[in-house]
């Protein structure tokens, strides 16, 4: 699992594209819903095995917060 | 004061291609979408649309990104509302705001996104589903995101009545205009029922043909699924004219009924009861010659129905029509066949054509009707089509050119 995948796996969840996904963009200036988190949340548990809460992604996170937060699951 | 409705713009997608130019095209010409199926764990003939023609051409990514995960019912109905809302130029028209109403017809929702979630249920045994199998499968879906996309803030919503759906919701929308509620009204039909567990259950009930759909014909062995979009504006003729749209045509008369009597098999009686209240709705004398868009299944039963409720009600004048069955090029539509149905009877109308019934191998005794079996050049300016449910669920249209 690279950085690389989880953007590709944000971009296809959200319908935003990959150029947009800056790592340093919020949740909330990349207009990233709710239903888009749970539903990227959801895909990256399916994909990596790391279940992560909607609640601990506050909307003030960032891409690389999100990812970072997925890596470090993965290797817990 | 009663309005007059008429249709300014129409837009479609099938097995024959996406848009109304290639649909009927491939219509006049003859050419039929159905072969053999090459889509996972399906196998047999149907009408299916290839998943790189799956997908709107009309719109920007960034204009779906708002409605979420879309089904391809979504994704069928986005793509002719798109078509049919571009031709009328009421693409950012302030109408579509407050006095405009989207009216969709679906026989059922976004099958293969509740397939896919039972797959991960039942078959891998998964605990979770999609977060977006909910609002992604509804069959008011379609209905919705047509809405948003447009930003039309009138009455929205899908009616459902199987294989009558798209007629009824045609019908019901001309209502909406006669009576002054909305001006315009975005209504047809959608199904993407070529899904994996929808084309189980079809042919379980063991009503699909295993060689061709032969309507009205000899060693007819059933229907043969389709999928696809159709849907029309819809236009009081008066908001029409003052903004000079281009009128294609009138939807005149709309008969509906219900057979009250079996779940599968059609009732003549209902069916005729259907025909009458659309032709006394438009207007129109039942000996005015007429093309007619017949239901035209190819199923044992349908047809022999269809045909005896159609003698019951134009007596000897039966003769004086053409009739029909497009089915047997597109396929059944299910929810969108009705909208789909009489979209090409109007361009039939339009163009003075009306296109061959294919397969046919001779007429079954039981289905004498004045079939056009092949390309026939017309001048009516009626056009009848039927369309009959289960549930004995029936609704009638009737157009007249403009």
């Amino acid at each position: 699992m690279t950085n690389e995948d989880i953007m590709a796996l944000i971009s296809q969840e959200t319908g935003l594209e990959r150029e947009k996904l800056a790592p340093d963009a919020t949740l909330a200036t990349l207009d990233i819903s709710s239903i888009d988190l749970v539903s990227v949340l959801f895909e990256i548990e399916d994909r990596f095995g790391v279940e992560i809460q909607p609640e601990d992604i506050p909307p003030e996170s960032t891409l690389q917060q999100l990812i970072d937060r997925v890596t470090a699951g993965a290797k817990a | 004061m009663m309005h007059k409705v008429v249709i300014t713009g129409m837009g479609c997608v099938s097995g024959l291609g996406k848009g109304v130019e290639a649909n009927w095209s491939a219509l006049q010409d003859g050419a039929s979408a159905i072969r053999p199926i090459q889509r996972e764990g399906l196998g047999g003939i149907a009408s299916w649309i290839a998943a790189e023609d799956s997908g709107p051409v009309h719109l920007a990514s960034a204009d779906l990104r708002a409605l979420g995960k879309l089904d391809p019912l979504s994704l069928h109905a986005i793509e002719a509302a798109s078509e049919a809302v571009e031709q009328s130029g009421l693409r950012g028209h302030p109408v579509l705001h407050h006095r405009t109403a989207v009216l969709m017809g679906c026989g059922s929702g976004g099958n293969a996104t509740i397939d896919t979630a039972y797959e991960r249920l039942f078959a891998k045994g998964q605990a979770k589903v999609h977060p977006q199998t909910i609002p992604a499968s509804m069959i008011a879906a379609p209905a919705a995101q047509i809405a948003m996309l447009l930003k039309v803030h009138g009455p929205t919503f899908t009616l459902s009545s199987a294989c009558a759906s798209s007629a009824h919701a045609l019908g019901e929308a001309m209502h909406m205009i006669r009576s002054g509620r909305v001006d315009v009204a975005i209504a047809g039909g959608a199904e993407a029922c070529l899904s994996q567990g929808s084309w189980t259950a079809w042919r379980s009930l063991g009503v699909l043909a295993p060689d061709a759909c032969r309507p009205f014909s000899i060693e007819r062995k059933g229907m043969v699924l389709g999928e696809g979009a159709a849907v029309m504006v819809l236009e009081s003729q008066d908001h029409a004219v003052a903004r000079g749209a281009t009128v294609i045509a009138e939807l005149a008369g709309y008969g509906a009924s219900s057979d009250a009597a079996h779940m599968t098999a059609p009732d003549v009686d209902g069916i005729a009861m259907a025909i009458r209240a659309a032709h006394a709705d438009a207007g129109v004398e039942v000996n005015v010659p007429a093309l007619i868009s017949s239901h035209g299944t190819g199923t044992q039963l349908n047809d022999p129905a269809e045909a005896a409720a159609m003698r019951a009600v134009y007596g000897t004048a039966l003769d004086r029509h053409d009739v029909i069955a497009t089915k047997s090029a597109h396929g059944h539509m299910i929810g969108a066949a009705g909208a789909m149905e009489f979209l090409l009877g109007i361009r039939c109308l339009v163009h003075g054509i009306a296109p061959p019934i294919l397969n046919h191998l001779g007429t079954s005794a039981d289905c004498a009707l004045p079939l056009v079996l092949s390309r026939q050049i017309i001048d009516h300016e009626v056009l009848v089509s039927n369309s009959f449910a289960f549930g004995g669920l029936n609704a009638v249209l009737i157009g007249r050119k403009a």
